[in-house]
């Protein structure tokens, strides 16, 4: 940081501040434009014939009295589409076996809600109309497995003497976005522009390059409003690529979106893991190895990021806590639909089992659990790859005790107990590593003297404008009106990465910081002369540039630059991983006649490093605690005979507004080492820390020696439970 | 969805007379609609029965009171209240407010979901249902999942509820549909007590004689204690199985009990 930054700092404090999200107004209003709401004169419409038989071989399928229908524009099957490449997918493991995308079926179908014709007619409507006048039969096979995957973390570690155990099993849950996908391509030239309802922008523009045989430049990405994300809109997927394909081949606008059973058909799902692990734990209640192994369940096809959560679960044991690991992650194709990245990725069911040994061994050695975790944290960090970059660890413990009453809870909940009360406390500290690699930011002083900040990260809902500009307002000292903040348009932002994995402020805002800290530079440069000062006396303000005695305004300042505008670039690379991390104390009491669970109340101390903004923050972790909470409580998508029983909402619980707990959050920051900033991510610990204390507190609140729970903990597994009769 | 032809009738005989055809009656649509929104049903002519004045309102009878068939549960809930507050109570947990806004008491038993609310609190109230062509004894009307005694074209123009001494419904909900994975509707007459659960058998709605029995003779929840229902034909689905039901019946049952007071 050089001398005119400190400066600025000095005068402004943008940073952390609760401001209103900028967006909500217009949001708010119904003024959001999202991909459906777009429009143009000779659009035609997508639809897709989706198997509605699970895996087999196709022996019949005939178009040809669809194609003849009133409106029907084309119709093609596997044979009329041309991919110049397979989908692209992450292997990010050694050795990994890949399965790529089939647009639409070819000989097999391999999970039901398998695209298998794709149908352009002139109206939705028309379009379904000739779908289901499509011949299609499938002749019931079983899916052959595509694609195996298997990796190993830490050390090989001898057999345990007597070690605690525990065995997971996640059910498959869905993104669900309240805006489901949608896209549409619009030929432009000798190629297309596309608007996509994604968290990765360039991304998509890359894969659909890639598989329509078209250079970056010939392909235009544009996410407008997106109505939530996460990581269901990460990967390319097959609509995307025939929609593309299509408005291509028939050089008009093409429109596809998906209704709500398109998404719980072939939308990508999240979690779906189990996993088995034993600890060994000495007399003093050290844990001294781990032992962990993963199953991960891909799906019948791998979208980009598919291999994302088993890396995680595997790289980020043990976690917050100081232990020797020997830990395995498997992964392979399954049939149904494929499985991606969901907000957490991975790092929810590493922290999950080891939060349950951490019980597991506090009640084998009669140590309360909030001890037995003090024990066992790492207070000294390492600068390592896949460890925490920051944290304290036992502080956020101390802060959690003290803000909850613990011991008073503890010695309550034996009172209660002794009244027949069904009550349990559930503990869970977890980390949560933010995102590696690279974010590009560019600011711009603009003619009106206005700046536009572009951002290579993505928007779908977070606020992220209302952060980036509170960024370089507080570098330039500026009023955050004063900035436009732009993203999600690969013409504006060719290169970047967009919203994954809670990296957008901890890389991306820092490559913003760097930008604005760039352009402070070059301002003092160009304006001491001007000015007659020297460039460190040169001070910004929302009003312009002054030192020495003289002023600038920004607009006299832009018109003096003419057609050499103030303008910084920045391709920001992360020299290391930022680490959140959490505390959470969930209070829980079970219906002894129902089941019923009830969450009393929840508590979270949360370190999210330095804060931005704490309205976002705020936001994104009672979010996340939201989908926490219904994947420990209520969400699975089901299949029976290949067959999803969970197609609707009438079948698959999500939770609710008045399913929410009070929950109180406390904000506990140590600055994050691995960005200019201090700050780091926040956008997945909802779904990390909370399902695993709702876990432990229903297993505290349950007799001793329940065996392991499946996921979501249903009324009837409770009352089965609570009755001895778990099946 | 497919397209199809509305009818909007401002009468009943108007109503009767367009469904001669074979046409689908449409009341609040929040079954129907859906389903036909997913292609699963392809009416062709809808007659839409909100439309018709005579099928409107709740009002005090000679033997109770009398809630037309295209009444929302929204008005019930709301003016039902001061007649017959269990009844109330039982509407204002349909759904959501936007269900409740649309959807009717006559829709709702003509459809005879096995795990809709309404026909726990027709058969509990010992209610009769009055068509177009005749009055059906509520004992008489509910036939199993999806059936009724109604004949092709009959509508459900009233239904009649005697107002019981006490009554209260309660309600366990799936978590998903927010419908009732076990519902139970307890009302104490002078002559007795009725017992009707919804959502737990595959034979639909149904009167429990064991706690009926237990209840009239004595109207407290520990004169349920020791009565079960067999699992043999209760639902099982991934919300419930048989056994949870079976078991939810007398929990249910009892905190009717409880709420009626």
């Amino acid at each position: 940081m050089d001398g005119s930054v400190r400066n600025a700092l000095q005068n402004s404090s943008w940073m952390g501040r609760a401001m209103p999200r900028r967006e909500d107004d217009r949001l708010l209003r119904g003024q959001g434009v999202f991909v459906d709401d777009l429009q143009a004169p000779d659009c035609v419409f997508l639809e897709v014939l989706r198997s509605p038989y699970p895996a087999g071989r196709i022996t019949a399928l005939d178009v040809t009295e669809a194609s003849g229908m009133d409106g029907v524009i084309a119709i093609y099957t596997a044979a009329d589409i041309t991919p110049q490449a397979d989908s692209a997918v992450n292997a990010l493991l050694p050795g990994a076996e890949l399965a790529a995308m089939e647009p639409l079926a070819r000989t097999h179908v391999r999970a039901a809600g398998q695209a298998v014709a794709a149908i352009i007619a002139t109206s939705r409507d028309r379009a379904r109309d000739a779908a289901e006048a499509i011949w299609l039969e499938v002749e019931g096979e079983p899916a052959p497995t595509r694609a195996r995957t298997q990796a190993h973390w830490g050390q090989t570690l001898p057999a345990f003497d007597n070690p605690v155990r525990a065995s997971i099993a996640h059910a498959l849950v869905a993104p669900f976005a309240m805006e489901p996908r949608a896209v549409f391509a619009m030929p432009e030239g000798t190629g297309l522009t596309v608007w996509l309802s994604t968290q990765t922008p360039q991304r998509g523009r890359d894969d659909l390059c890639a598989m329509l045989g078209l250079d970056r430049d010939q392909l235009r990405v544009i996410a407008p409003d997106v109505g939530g994300a996460f990581g269901g809109k990460a990967s390319l997927m097959p609509e995307d690529y025939l929609t593309a394909f299509a408005a291509l081949t028939l050089q008009r606008p093409v429109k596809w979106a998906a209704t709500r059973s398109d998404e719980f058909l072939a939308a990508t799902q999240g979690r779906g893991a189990s996993s088995h692990a034993e600890m060994a734990v000495d007399a003093t209640g050290r844990a001294t190895g781990l032992r962990a192994e993963f199953t991960f369940p891909l799906g019948h096809w791998m979208p980009y990021s598919a291999l994302a959560p088993v890396r995680n679960a595997g790289r980020i044991l043990p976690g917050p806590y100081t232990i020797p690991c020997d830990v395995t992650a498997a992964a392979e194709t399954t049939e149904g639909a494929a499985v991606n990245i969901y907000r957490g990725a991975g790092r929810p069911e590493a922290a999950m089992i080891l939060e349950r040994l951490m019980d597991r061994a506090a009640q084998r050695l009669g140590i309360d659990p909030m001890d037995m975790r003090r024990r066992n944290v790492t207070t000294r960090l390492a600068a390592q790859p896949d460890t925490p970059c920051s944290g304290d660890f036992p502080g956020l413990l101390d802060r959690l005790e003290q803000e909850t009453g613990y011991r008073a809870l503890r010695a309550a909940q034996s009172q209660r107990r002794a009244q027949g009360v069904v009550c349990g406390l559930g503990l869970a500290l977890y980390v949560e590593p933010c995102g590696q690699g690279l974010e590009t930011a560019s600011l711009r002083l603009c003619e009106d003297g206005r700046f536009l900040a572009i951002t290579g990260s993505s928007a779908q809902g977070q606020g992220r404008e209302t952060a980036m500009a509170q960024i370089v307002a507080q570098a330039l000292n500026l009023h955050p009106q004063q900035i436009t903040v732009s993203h999600g348009d690969t013409a504006l932002a060719p290169e970047g990465i967009g919203a994954l994995a809670s990296r957008s402020t901890a890389i991306g805002g820092a490559a913003m910081w760097r930008a604005a800290s760039g352009l402070l530079d070059r301002a003092a440069t160009l304006c001491a002369p001007l000015l007659g000062c020297a460039p460190a006396d040169v001070v910004t303000s929302a009003e312009g540039v002054c030192g020495g005695g003289n002023s600038l305004g920004w607009a006299d300042l832009a018109a003096h630059l003419g057609a050499d505008p103030l303008v910084v670039h920045i391709r920001h690379e992360a020299a290391a991983e930022a680490w959140a991390s959490g505390a959470i104390l969930a209070e829980v009491v079970i219906d002894p006649e129902t089941g019923v669970l009830t969450i009393e109340r929840m508590t979270w101390v949360d370190d999210a490093g330095i804060v931005i903004n704490p309205v976002l923050v705020q936001g994104q972790l009672l979010g996340g605690a939201a989908q926490g909470i219904g994947a420990a409580t209520m969400e699975r998508m089901v299949y029976a005979d290949g067959q999803l029983q969970t197609g609707s909402l009438m079948d698959y619980a999500l939770p609710r507004a008045t399913d929410m707990p009070p929950i109180h959050l406390f904000s506990q920051p140590t600055p994050s080492p691995a960005n200019p900033l201090g700050v780091k991510g926040v956008g997945e610990a909802g779904c990390i820390g909370i399902p695993a204390a709702i876990l432990n507190a229903v297993m505290d609140a349950l007799p001793q020696g329940t065996p392991d729970l499946t996921l979501p903990l249903t009324s009837e597994k409770l009352w089965r439970a609570l009755t001895g009769s778990l099946q | 969805m497919h397209s199809f032809e509305l009818v909007k009738p401002k009468t009943l005989a108007d109503a009767v007379a367009a469904l001669a055809d074979g046409a689908q009656a449409l009341s609040g649509g929040q079954t129907l609609l859906p389903t036909m929104k997913q292609r699963l049903a392809d009416p062709g002519t809808l007659v839409s029965l909100t439309g018709i004045p005579e099928l409107q309102g709740v009002c005090q009878g000679d033997a109770g009171i009398i809630i037309g068939g295209a009444t929302p549960h929204a008005v019930v809930a709301r003016e039902a209240a001061k007649y017959y507050p269990g009844l109330a109570a039982l509407a204002g947990q349909i759904g959501d407010p936007a269900v409740r806004n649309r959807g009717t008491i006559g829709g709702s038993i003509a459809n005879n979901d096995p795990s809709a609310c309404y026909p726990a609190a027709v058969l509990g109230s010992g209610a009769t249902i009055v068509t177009n062509t005749r009055e059906i004894a509520a004992d008489d009307y509910f036939l199993g999942m999806f059936e009724t005694a109604l004949e092709e074209g009959e509508i459900v123009t009233a239904v009649k509820f005697p107002v019981p001494q006490k009554a209260a419904y309660a309600k366990f909900v799936q978590p998903a549909s927010r419908f009732a994975l076990v519902g139970a509707f307890v009302a104490q007459f002078a002559d007795g007590v009725r017992v009707a659960i919804t959502g737990a058998s595959n034979n639909g709605v149904f009167r429990w004689p064991e706690a009926e029995a237990a209840l009239s003779a004595s109207f407290t929840p520990e004169a349920l204690k020791g009565l079960t229902l067999p699992a043999d034909d209760m639902i099982a689905d991934l919300h419930g199985s048989a056994e949870y039901r079976a078991h939810l019946c007398g929990v249910m049952t009892k905190r009717a009990v409880m709420a009626a007071g």
